[in-house]
């Protein structure tokens, strides 16, 4: 009987021609659509895996601002003198940052040092300071130093760390750029360079407030800043972070153990930047002590993956779309198909035939007409796949760029690949890229528009699986009436 | 001498619910059918002679009384069993599965018996009813209705069961070939078969020289 079922099932395939080919194009479609959003779906996280670790994840030390305000705001309301309480900025020691960077998590870390100095050989740059024009007016406490500051000294690891470089607003107008091995080299404004008449090459004097020593260094760019307010000053001179050490206070540069600022690390993983932080908070319980906190910057991987994600949710949403509007179709013409050979059923039923029989027999037509079509969108439906990817990938990117224009501004993160940009001394200064690693978004950061679409042997498993399960859920109803009826039931087509 | 074969009806009563009317198509039925005769089952539309064959032919559940072959209760069988080794039917829309050629149609019901799945058992049955091998070898929906009937009927010969039924099987007939079929079934009851014809007809229940009995308002009557 089983040997007739197979056999029935056959010339039903062969002799019903249009039926078999309606059933063929609709298991076909089918069959391309959930192929490529299989395919879709793997090439999206491959892509999103690659981004997570070539990427990384931005994980900034920095005050605790919330618990800062909690402590102004407790003192406050407890001091009953009048006068206002004061608070140190929390900074962290050199050596606290070089032990949280040396976990497993951390690809690379920077930080800046940050000293006020006294222009030697020149004169600094004069300020309006009784707006937020400069640094230097910005209360400056001048009570430990032995001398006025008039210069911002800035120590970063690279140019490429200045966040006014990775913003778009500083350029290099004359010279280029240091880099960590760069020692007794600075770069100076294009306002202080004006004002004292200094040029790429000439060697400057910078005396250190504490020691009252002077420190020679030769300028080996000048930039220019379209930044204003609060934070800049012409009289910033950007060096390396050994160079700038040099005008920290005695005991601090001493010690080798000083303050730093603006620490970032990048993480080898986007995903173990909260791990990270649980590591580094139980190794340095004494973070949250001196009101310094661990907080993940992500804006980099969001803005970059962010489009390429939504394509990864929509090729889900349309896979289960495809799936259950498959099951309902099919299940539709199968039902009408059972309904219209009806006689046929009842006859086979009337013959002896088990009911089992009779559904196995639709069944494995289903199966037949169902391999070939399946078999026919392995070749199609990764071309599908292409198309459709990057179809909704250049949707995707389209919302995200009109969404990030509409945004008054808001910087867009780094560019895949990003991390600790490779910048060698003698190239132009890059005019975007990462921020220090890529985090704070940038605006200059791109997300990825391209999406290489394959199928793997496993998409293809998938396939086979997804759509043979389709054919069986969509029986359960013509085979619910076939098992729920009797002969005379089916024959009279009650059913 | 082989025993007769005997198809026993008792009691044999349906309900069947129209529009949230219970009807009583079957009331009370008693009959014997015995093996090497032919039956006619004579009523008017609606009387219960379809329902009555349906439930011969195992393809209803028996509501109330019973139907025994050889003193077994169908019920015991089991529905699925007794059609495939017991009984088979022959239906006035003749019901064959229309992708196929006439032999594939009696071949699937050789296959299903499982006694003989050849081509050649197909032919020779087929031939039996005045089919030619051109003839079988189309798909029945390139035979007459006449042609289709006989291929209805190989394809009950072709289990070799005890009991053949037939609904109406010379309703879309020709007289000519009313004449042929009913030949066939007269052939069948003469080789040992039970053989029940319901049909409508006085002058076919006259013309099969059956034992004929009339069904009216459920009730079977001699």
């Amino acid at each position: 009987m089983l040997k007739n079922m197979f056999k029935r099932s056959w010339l039903s395939v062969v002799r019903k021609p249009s039926r078999t080919v309606i059933i063929a194009l609709i298991l076909f479609v089918m069959a391309n659509l959930v192929l490529a959003s299989i395919a879709i779906k793997g090439s999206v996280n491959s892509s999103v895996e690659y981004a997570k670790s070539s990427l990384g994840g931005t994980v900034y030390l920095q005050a605790d601002i919330s618990k800062l305000r909690s402590q102004f705001s407790q003192q406050a309301a407890g001091d009953t003198s009048g006068t206002r309480p004061t608070f140190t900025r929390p900074e962290a020691s050199l050596d606290t940052v070089k032990g949280i960077a040396s976990s497993n998590y951390v690809k690379d870390y920077t930080y800046s040092v940050e000293a006020r100095a006294k222009a030697g050989n020149f004169t600094a740059a004069t300020e309006d300071t009784s707006g937020f024009g400069g640094r230097m007016g910005m209360g400056s406490d001048t009570s430990d130093t032995a001398v006025t500051p008039d210069i911002q000294i800035e120590g970063v690891n690279s140019w490429a760390f200045v966040d006014g470089v990775s913003s778009g607003t500083m350029t290099i107008s004359s010279g280029k750029y240091f880099d960590e091995t760069t020692d007794n080299s600075a770069m100076i404004s294009y306002d202080l360079a004006s004002a004292d008449n200094l040029k790429v090459g000439d060697t400057i004097t910078i005396e250190n407030v504490y020691t009252e020593t002077t420190e020679s260094v030769t300028i080996i760019g000048i930039y220019d800043t379209t930044q204003t307010g609060f934070g800049t000053s012409a009289n910033t001179i950007y060096m390396n972070t050994a160079t700038a050490a040099k005008f920290l206070s005695t005991d601090d540069y001493n010690s080798g153990n000083y303050n730093v600022q603006n620490v970032e690390f990048l993480m080898t993983n986007s995903e173990y930047a909260k791990q990270f932080i649980a590591w580094a908070n139980a190794k340095y319980p004494n973070l949250a002590s001196e009101n310094l906190s661990l907080t993940i910057d992500d804006a980099a991987y969001q803005q970059e993956v962010g489009p390429i994600e939504s394509v990864g949710k929509f090729a889900t949403t349309i896979l289960w779309v495809v799936v259950i509007a498959s099951i309902v179709i099919v299940s539709l013409i199968v039902t009408l198909n059972v309904k219209e050979r009806r006689y046929e059923m009842g006859v086979l039923l009337s013959l002896g035939a088990k009911k089992a029989n009779v559904i196995g027999q639709v069944l494995v037509e289903l199966i037949v007409v169902g391999t070939v079509a399946f078999a026919i969108s392995v070749g199609t439906g990764t071309a599908v796949a292409k198309v459709m990817g990057q179809k909704l990938l250049d949707q995707q990117v389209s919302q995200s760029t009109s969404s990030t224009a509409n945004s008054f501004g808001r910087p867009t993160g780094g560019s895949i690949g990003g991390g600790m940009p490779n910048l060698s001394s003698g190239e132009s200064a890059p005019t975007g890229g990462a921020g220090r690693f890529g985090g704070g978004a940038s605006a200059n950061t791109k997300a990825i528009k391209t999406i290489d679409v394959s199928a793997t042997v496993a998409d293809y498993l998938i396939l086979f699986g997804v759509s043979y399960g389709v054919i069986v859920l969509a029986l359960v109803v013509p085979g619910w009436n076939i098992v729920k009826y009797q002969p005379k039931e089916i024959l009279s087509g009650k059913e | 001498m082989k025993d007769k074969n005997i198809l026993e009806v008792t009691n044999l009563s349906h309900v069947y619910e129209n529009g949230g009317n219970k009807v009583e198509v079957l009331r009370g039925i008693n009959a014997k059918f015995e093996s090497g005769k032919m039956y006619a089952i004579v009523g008017e539309s609606g009387s219960g002679k379809t329902t009555f064959l349906s439930l011969l032919a195992a393809l209803d559940n028996v509501q109330s009384g019973d139907i025994k072959f050889n003193g077994t209760s169908v019920k015991k069988i089991g529905a699925q069993k007794f059609r495939l080794h017991y009984s088979n039917i022959v239906f006035q829309a003749f019901n064959l599965i229309k992708y196929m050629t006439a032999r594939e149609n009696v071949q699937v019901g050789l296959e299903f018996s499982g006694k003989a799945s050849g081509k050649e058992k197909a032919y020779e049955l087929l031939e039996q009813v005045g089919i030619t091998r051109d003839e079988a070898d189309r798909l029945v929906q390139h035979l007459s209705g006449g042609q289709q009937q006989r291929v209805a009927v190989a394809r009950s010969m072709a289990g070799d069961v005890p009991i053949i039924l037939a609904d109406e099987p010379t309703g879309n007939l020709d007289e000519k070939t009313e004449a042929k079929v009913l030949s066939l079934f007269r052939e069948l009851a003469l080789n040992g078969k039970i053989v029940i014809v319901v049909t409508h007809s006085q002058k076919v229940a006259s013309h099969a020289d059956a034992i004929v009995y009339r069904m009216k308002s459920g009730k079977l009557s001699k």
